[in-house]
């Protein structure tokens, strides 16, 4: 009998503990896609383990392409390797801007999607983000840059679903 | 020191630093002392400090920045209120970049880790060129939110001129503006 309450504890703490983000940022699961006059914007989220995996185009060229898994902050995800690193084991080791290469995040905030991405270039903070928000049936998507002392807005569209 | 420790000083000893920025630091070496005025994000003045800080070499290639920051209390210093902060860096060329990245300082005692920047560690670089030492500090907070710290220190006639930002996740909300002369 106890061991069966202590199973039953286990499961619910696995349950509970699964992942704090998990079912929020699945809201956008999905393809989606907007034409704008820099051309097409398509953006795809698809489940991945605890996390998901983000990619999100602009003209045919790719912004962010991201695997994101949850930490153990609630509600903020980290990009892991994917590919050939991912499968030697390098899948948790964060990025280190500091020998050149982009640190991406994302964070959660109420309907509110924001992923994010830190990189040095030519020694000054290069930062851009994309803040995905739902309005009813659609996507808001709004591409920001930082540009010395304030994020810009480079592109905003209301993306619509797509087929897959 | 354990032997990356080790390693890495001698990395560092053997790098060369930027070669631009070579004559720029060796010129901005130095004591200094001076004042600033801090700025809320909407360019309103609330605190005058006054500001004491060394520009020094680190093992050659490198250098220490120490600050101590003094928080006034109606222009004053000395009456209670004052608020005494000391910071030092050291930075150290990174390897094939036109920048110094900080240096984590490891020991026999506390082997150096790697950087965490996802687990709230500072990202710390800095650069130094003809318009002068400019720092940075990246921090991404406890909700995903980041935060951007810059500090530029360029030479005008009479020392430095001083110039600080915080920037919020994308928006300022602290400006420290001030000047500097060196001493003896």
């Amino acid at each position: 009998m106890r061991g069966l309450l202590a199973l039953l504890l286990l499961l619910a703490g696995s349950a509970i503990g699964s992942s704090p983000g998990h079912a929020d940022i699945l809201a956008w699961a999905g393809r989606w896609a907007a034409e704008t006059p820099g051309g097409k914007v398509d953006l795809r989220i698809d489940p991945a383990g605890r996390g998901a995996v983000l990619r999100l185009a602009r003209g045919g060229h790719v912004v962010f392409e991201s695997n994101l898994a949850p930490t153990d902050r609630p509600g903020v995800f980290e990009a892991t390797a994917t590919g050939l690193f991912a499968v030697l084991g390098r899948g948790r080791t964060a990025a280190n801007p500091l020998e050149g290469e982009e640190l991406v995040w994302a964070r959660e905030a109420g309907d509110m999607l924001v992923v994010s991405r830190l990189a040095i270039a030519s020694g000054k903070p290069a930062i851009d983000r994309a803040r995905l928000e739902r309005a009813g049936e659609r996507t808001r998507l709004r591409l920001e840059r930082l540009e010395g002392e304030r994020m810009v807005v480079e592109l905003e569209a209301e993306l619509e679903r797509a087929p897959r | 020191m354990d032997r990356r420790g080790l390693l890495a000083g001698a990395v560092s000893a053997l790098v060369a630093r930027p070669a631009a920025a070579r004559n720029a630091l060796d010129e901005l070496l130095g004591v200094y002392v001076g004042t600033a005025r801090v700025e809320d994000g909407e360019g309103r003045t609330v605190e005058q400090r006054d500001l004491d800080f060394t520009i020094e070499l680190f093992r050659r290639t490198g250098f220490r920045l120490r600050t101590i920051s003094v928080s006034l209390v109606g222009g004053r210093r000395d009456v209670p209120g004052v608020t005494r902060r000391e910071v030092e860096v050291v930075f150290v060329p990174s390897r094939g970049r036109p920048y110094y990245v900080e240096f984590r300082d490891p020991s026999l005692f506390r082997p150096r880790e790697e950087l965490q920047p996802m687990a709230g560690d500072p990202v710390r670089w800095a650069v130094v060129d003809a318009q002068g030492l400019h720092t940075y500090a990246f921090v991404l907070l406890e909700d995903g939110r980041f935060e951007l710290q810059e500090a530029h220190r360029e030479p005008i006639p009479e020392g430095l001129a001083l110039r600080f930002l915080r920037n919020l996740d994308g928006v300022v909300v602290r400006r420290v503006v001030g000047r500097a002369v060196r001493v003896r």
